[in-house]
C-alpha cells in the first residue's frame, strides 16, 4: 500500500486528528446520520439474522474451497471471451495492468471506485508510466483533485464538508464554474460535466468488483452514481482487479449479499446501480476484458484460523460508522486504504505486524463490540483484534518465546520428574526466608517483578507435603 | 494470460499453491510455507488430461465435495419479503421508486400516451428515444413513424405527432 508509506503509527496519527475539530464535526455528523438510517433499513427485514448467517456460511464455504471456485471462475471468464491474470502481490498486479493499458495505447484510464487498486497503489504505478488514472466516483474525485487520501471505505471524502468540496473544485477542477455554490446538486453537476468528457474519450476502464460469480464468470459492481456503469460499458478495454476472496460460488448467492450490502453500507434497500458483466459481447460494451486475480497477503490471512474470517468482509463500512474510535479519529490515522475496525484487523493480516503502524492497529479499538453487532457477515472483529494484539507482542520479541511459555515449559519439565519436583519444592521452601515477609511475597526481582507489581503472592510453605510425609509418615508428630 | 513470458503461469500456480496450502494447513500453516503445496491443474483441464495421473481425479473429487457442501448450506432466510397474494406489489414498487426520488404516476394503459406526452411537453422535448427488444430508435416531435414493435412507443409517437 505505497501511498501510505512513512505515515506515523496510529497513536500519533490519531492524536493529530483529534486536534482537528472540523474533522470531528464532519465525521460525527456523517456517521451519526448513517447509523440511524442503517438501523431503520435493517429493521425492515425480519430475516436479517438468517441472511447474516447464510452470508457467513456462504463465505466460509467459499474460502474453504477457494481453489475450486477460483479455477471455476477462471474457466468461465475465459469461455466468455475474457482473459484472466493472476498476481501474487501488488507489484505483479500493477505491472499487469500497466502492460495492458500500454497495449491498448492509452495514456489515460477512467476508474470505478476500487479499494483493491488503492491497496496496490495502482494510480501511482500508472503515473510512473505516464498514464493518468482518473477517479470517477465523486468522493474519490474530490480526494484525488485535492491530492488527499480516502478516509472511509464507502465515503472516501467523509472528512470534507460541502464548503470544503466547493473550494477544492474551484481550485483544482478544470472547467469548474466560477459561480459554483456548495449546494450538492451544483457540486454534482460540475463533477458530471467534468467527468462526461473523460468517459467518452477513455479507451480503458479499470474497476474492482464487489463479487465474482464462479459458476457463470460474472463480475458484479454495486454503486450509487452511475459512474461505474459508464466505466464498465464505454471503454473498449475493461480491466478488473479483484481480490481472490471476492469470489462467490453461484449467482444465487447474490440474493443474500444484495440484501445485506446496500442496507449495511448506504442504508438503502437497494443500491441505484448494480452492473454485471460476463466476458465480452461482440458489438456491445468493452471488446476486451481482463480479470486480474490478486493475492497480496490474502492467502496468509486464509491460513490463519482466527484471521480468516476477515476475508468474509464485503466492504460495507458498517463497522466504521458505529466505531467510537473511528468517529473521533477519521480514516487517515489508520495508515491504510482499509480504515476503521475492519482495517484494524485486515491491514495487519495482509501486511503483517512487523511495522510500527501495522503493529499499532489492533489497539485502535475500545473492544466495545459494536462492529461485530453490525457486521453483515458476522466477522468477530474484537476476537481478531485481541488475537492480533498477541501477534504484535510476539513480533516485538523477534522470535523469543513469551515469558509465560518459558515458565510453563519449565513447570512441565519439573513436574514430569518426582526427583525434580522434590528438588524444586526444597528450593522454594528454602527461598521462603529470602522473599517472604509474614507469609507473603510482596516484591520479586526482575523479570518476576512484573507479577508482584500488581499483586502479592503467598510465600512457599516451610515444608512441602512430600517432605512432611517423609519425616512424619502422617503420624502428626512434629 | 499476461504477455510477460514465463511469469503468468508461474503466478497462477503460485497463488493457487498458496490457496491450497492455506486451506489445508489452516491455522497451523505459517505464511512461509505457503509456496510449498502440491500440484495445480492447468486452466481448462477439468478432466485432468496432461496433468499427470491422479490430479484430474483429485480435482474432480474436490469439486464434487465443494458442490455437495454448497448444496447443504443453511438458507433459512425468506424467499421473498413481500408475497404477491398479501401485498399490492405494484403499489410497493411505486412507493419504493418514489423513495428514490422518482416521480411516479400510476395510469391505466389507455392514459399512458397522454401522460407521457404531458411529461414530454413539460420538458419541451423535441425528440425522444424509445427502446424495444431489438434496437433503440430516435423520433422527432411530430413524426408519425409507427414501425416500432413496441406498443407503448407506438402510442407515444402517435400522440406526440398531435402536439
Amino acid at each position: 500500500m505505497p501511498t501510505y508509506l512513512g505515515m506515523p503509527a496510529f497513536p500519533e496519527a490519531a492524536a493529530a486528528a483529534l486536534q482537528d475539530s472540523q474533522l470531528r464535526r464532519n465525521l460525527a455528523h456523517a456517521t451519526g446520520a448513517i447509523r440511524v438510517k442503517r438501523a431503520a433499513a435493517v429493521a425492515e427485514l425480519a430475516d436479517w439474522p438468517q441472511l447474516r448467517a447464510a452470508a457467513k456460511a456462504i463465505k466460509d464455504h467459499t474460502l474453504a474451497n477457494l481453489d475450486v471456485y477460483l479455477t471455476r471462475l477462471e474457466e468461465r471468464v475465459i469461455s466468455a471471451g475474457g482473459q484472466v491474470h493472476w498476481a501474487a502481490d501488488a507489484e505483479e498486479a500493477n505491472a499487469i495492468v500497466v502492460s495492458l493499458v500500454q497495449d491498448a495505447g492509452a495514456d489515460q484510464v477512467v476508474k470505478v471506485k476500487s479499494m483493491v487498486t488503492q491497496e496496490t497503489g495502482l494510480n501511482e504505478a500508472l503515473a510512473a508510466e505516464h498514464i493518468h488514472a482518473l477517479e470517477t466516483d465523486l468522493a474519490e474525485l474530490i480526494v484525488q483533485l485535492d491530492g488527499d487520501r480516502p478516509s472511509h471505505i464507502l465515503v472516501p471524502a467523509i472528512h470534507r464538508n460541502r464548503a470544503e468540496i466547493k473550494d477544492i473544485f474551484l481550485r483544482h477542477m478544470p472547467g469548474a464554474p466560477a459561480d459554483l455554490t456548495d449546494q450538492p446538486s451544483d457540486l454534482a453537476a460540475a463533477a458530471r460535466s467534468y467527468l462526461r468528457r473523460a468517459f467518452l474519450q477513455a479507451a480503458v476502464g479499470i474497476s474492482g468488483a464487489n463479487f465474482a460469480i464462479a459458476d457463470t464468470g460474472t463480475l458484479v459492481v454495486v454503486e450509487s452514481e452511475g459512474n461505474g456503469r459508464m466505466c464498465l460499458t464505454l471503454p473498449e478495454t475493461l480491466i478488473s482487479v479483484v481480490g481472490v476472496e471476492k469470489v462467490l460460488p453461484s449467482w444465487r448467492d447474490l440474493e443474500v449479499f444484495l440484501a445485506l450490502l446496500p442496507r449495511s453500507s448506504t442504508a438503502e434497500r437497494m443500491n441505484p446501480y448494480t452492473s454485471t458483466w460476463t466476458g465480452v459481447t461482440p458489438g456491445d460494451g468493452p471488446q476486451a476484458f481482463h480479470l486480474v486475480l490478486l493475492d497480496n497477503g490474502r492467502t496468509g490471512a486464509l491460513a490463519d484460523a482466527t484471521g480468516r474470517q476477515a476475508l468474509r468482509c464485503i466492504r460495507c463500512s458498517a463497522c466504521l460508522n458505529v466505531c467510537p474510535v473511528y468517529e473521533r479519529t477519521g480514516g487517515h490515522a489508520y495508515g491504510s486504504p482499509y480504515p476503521g475496525p475492519i482495517g484494524a484487523i485486515l491491514t495487519p493480516l495482509l501486511r503483517g505486524v512487523t511495522s510500527p503502524i501495522d503493529a499499532s492497529l489492533p489497539y485502535a479499538s475500545s473492544l466495545c463490540g459494536a462492529c461485530y453487532d453490525v457486521c453483515p457477515v458476522a466477522i468477530n472483529i474484537p476476537e481478531a483484534l485481541i488475537y492480533l494484539r498477541g501477534k504484535a507482542v510476539d513480533a516485538k520479541r523477534h522470535g523469543f518465546p513469551r515469558p509465560e511459555r518459558i515458565a510453563m515449559g519449565a513447570a512441565a519439565w519439573t513436574l514430569r520428574s518426582p526427583r525434580r519436583l522434590g528438588l524444586a519444592q526444597r528450593v522454594a521452601s528454602g527461598s521462603r526466608r529470602l522473599v517472604g515477609r509474614r507469609g507473603w511475597i510482596r516484591r520479586l526481582p526482575p523479570p518476576l517483578s512484573a507479577w508482584t507489581q500488581t499483586r502479592d503472592a503467598p510465600a512457599p510453605p516451610p515444608e512441602s507435603f512430600r517432605a512432611w510425609w517423609a519425616r512424619t509418615r502422617g503420624t502428626g508428630d512434629e | 494470460m499476461s504477455e510477460r513470458p514465463g511469469t503468468a503461469q508461474d503466478s497462477r500456480e503460485r497463488v493457487l499453491r498458496r490457496v491450497r496450502a492455506a486451506i489445508r494447513d489452516g491455522a497451523a500453516g505459517p505464511a512461509g510455507s505457503l509456496d510449498a503445496a502440491g500440484d495445480v491443474p492447468r486452466t481448462g483441464s477439468t478432466s485432468g488430461a496432461g496433468d499427470g495421473p491422479g490430479i484430474g481425479d483429485e480435482r474432480a473429487e474436490r469439486e464434487r465435495r465443494a458442490d455437495a457442501g454448497y448444496a447443504a448450506l443453511p438458507r433459512e432466510y425468506l424467499a421473498a419479503h413481500h408475497e404477491s397474494d398479501a401485498h399490492d406489489i405494484v403499489a410497493l414498487f411505486a412507493e419504493r421508486a418514489a423513495d428514490y426520488r422518482a416521480v411516479v404516476e400510476r395510469v391505466p394503459a389507455t392514459a399512458l400516451p397522454a401522460a407521457i406526452a404531458r411529461v414530454l411537453g413539460e420538458r419541451t422535448a423535441d425528440s425522444m428515444i424509445t427502446e424495444d427488444s431489438q434496437r433503440i430508435g430516435q423520433y422527432a416531435k411530430g413524426e408519425t413513424k409507427t414501425d416500432t414493435a413496441h406498443p407503448a412507443a407506438r402510442l407515444i409517437i402517435e400522440w406526440t405527432a398531435q402536439l
